[in-house]
């Protein structure tokens, strides 16, 4: 089973992806409300779950943009899906793109989706 | 067997087999189902739990009779069965198996002097591919189990830790987006004086190394992944674009509509509506020549808010077909509660012989339908001149079929079908 790390600015929906998770078998490295935060947990990760709107000077985007050049796998979980959001998140060449209210079978599916397919 | 053995048996059996596998008799290998039985629960209420739990062994019993003699079978809550395959023989667990056991775990059961039957479906999953213990064997199994009924199928094998799904790579999909290797083909439609009336768009991905993918190799992981949300916009942004040239050409009949599918995750999202806007207002596109197709999937979830949009859609001018009518639920109902102006029936419905029938007096039957409820309908997949010949003997308003053409590159379908009001030459 993947490490998964959390990065998400809301309290509550962290802790209910955090719920899901851990139900579910996955180990969560970590769960933070900014990627400044989250960055001492990544190495830990095989996936990262990241919200577009964090707490900090970065967004999800721009983490994703710095986790890419790492090769670390980014699924976005987040509320937005406006053209313009959806444009800048598809060039990150995220693994996965969930929309808030996610069910827990979108949210697994799209990890497992991402453990097959790397 | 009185019952089956529970969680407590299950974990002392657990740690024997671990030791054997320590002790390097075995190969931890092993194959985890995990079944779920509807209409236990009415069984409970009628019947008592006591009279559950014998059922229930019983079921299991004749489910283990099926399976290798070293299967185990559990009680695990209320409505479910765990089998346990240790070292499973290669092959042990094919379609063939798995079929037979929802035949065997649905019944009839003939027990206690009553008869009952039930509804199964099974999650499969195997050591080493779920991971190293039992315990991901077991949540495998049962993350499959969820698949299977979320999907109504009667079985779902789990995904592996190492297993490709297909080949194509998540980041395939992005890098493609990115490249721009997406493109549409558009499959013509014709009404019944086989005219072109219209087309339907299809994306098609031409891949660099391995040439054209079809979608039915990347539409599912894009699905599964949420990338479908990119695809999905892009399919638009394309469609679009095309229909707005098509509609500035001197050659364009307004009575022409060309389909573009919409994914259910897209139409129930907030910022469709909006992307539409945008997209309209940036292309110049005329809705009244833009048909969205909708798939009954989409309409199961949140019936109100889709209702709410497709009205939205239809008072912006866009027409709105529902798609693959006959592979779902294909409700009557459906028909008349959401607001539709065609319904596409899918292929499988289509009769494949003169003699097919049945399955012709049911066209017959939903063109009355639609004619009542004021519905265009369109029939799919014609391969055939039997079946255009059966068809010519109903009222259905239009066709789409490998008969008449297969999807083409928007140059083909501008110069052999929107060019003229010729009929189409069809070869029989």
């Amino acid at each position: 089973m993947m490490d998964v790390l959390i990065v998400e600015d809301e309290q509550i929906p962290a802790l209910e992806c955090q719920e899901i998770l851990k139900d579910n078998g996955y180990d969560v490295v970590g769960t933070h409300a900014s990627f400044e935060d989250a960055r001492s947990d990544v190495d830990d990760a095989d996936v990262v779950l990241m919200d577009i709107r964090l707490n900090g000077k970065l967004s999800g985007i721009e983490a994703a943009r710095e986790l890419k050049d790492r090769d670390i796998t980014v699924i976005y979980v987040t509320a937005h899906s406006d053209t313009d959001t959806l444009h800048r998140a598809q060039e990150t060449y995220p693994a996965g793109y969930i929309v808030k209210p996610y069910t827990e079978e979108e949210l697994l599916t799209a990890i497992e989706t991402a453990e097959s397919s790397p | 067997m009185s019952y089956l053995p529970e969680h407590a048996d299950l974990y002392e059996w657990i740690e024997q087999w671990s030791d054997t596998t320590l002790s390097g008799r075995s190969e931890g290998r092993a194959i985890a189902l995990m079944g779920s039985l509807e209409g236990m629960q009415e069984v409970q209420l009628n019947n008592g739990p006591r009279f559950n739990d014998r059922l229930l062994a019983h079921v299991g019993g004749k489910l283990q009779g099926e399976l290798p003699p070293a299967a185990r079978c559990f009680n695990w809550h209320d409505k479910r069965i765990l089998i346990i395959i240790p070292d499973p023989p290669p092959d042990v667990i094919d379609e063939s198996i798995l079929d037979r056991l929802t035949q065997v775990a649905e019944g009839p059961h003939d027990f206690a002097g009553k008869a009952f039957r039930l509804q199964s479906a099974f999650g499969v999953s195997r050591l080493p591919q779920a991971g190293d213990n039992f315990d991901d064997l077991i949540m495998a199994a049962q993350r499959a189990l969820r698949r299977a009924n979320d999907s109504n199928q009667t079985y779902v094998r789990s995904k592996t830790n190492t297993q490709n799904q297909g080949s194509v790579l998540l980041n395939e999909l992005n890098q493609a987006l990115q490249e721009e290797q997406f493109f549409l083909k558009y499959q013509p439609q014709f009404d019944r004086s086989l005219r072109c009336s219209g087309a339907e768009a299809l994306i098609r991905w031409e891949h660099p190394e391995r040439g054209e993918i079809s979608p039915g190799e990347f539409l599912p992981l894009a699905e599964r992944s949420g990338l479908i949300h990119f695809i999905s916009n892009w399919v638009f942004e394309a469609g679009f674009e095309q229909i707005a040239a098509w509609q500035d050409s001197s050659f364009w009949d307004d009575r022409c509509l060309v389909a573009l599918n919409v994914s259910p995750s897209q139409l129930t999202s907030k910022h469709f509506p909006t992307f539409l806007k945008e997209q309209k207002d940036r292309t110049g596109v005329n809705p009244a020549g833009v048909e969205i197709e909708v798939t009954e999937k989409a309409l199961d979830s949140s019936p109100e808010v889709i209702i709410e949009r497709l009205t939205a859609l239809r008072e912006q001018g866009y027409s709105i077909a529902l798609d693959d009518f006959g592979t779902g639920y294909s409700s009557v109902q459906r028909l008349a509660d959401f607001p539709l102006d065609r319904v596409k029936i899918d292929r499988s419905l289509l009769p494949t012989a003169k003699s097919d029938r049945r399955r012709f007096e049911i066209i017959r039957f939903l063109i009355q339908i639609a004619d009542v409820l004021d519905l265009d309908i369109l029939v799919e997949g014609i391969e055939t001149d039997q079946q255009l010949d059966l068809l010519q003997q109903t009222d259905c308003d239009a066709m789409q079929g490998f008969y008449f053409e297969h999807p083409v590159a928007h140059d083909k379908l501008q110069a052999n079908y929107l060019r003229g009001d010729k009929p189409v030459e069809v070869s029989s």
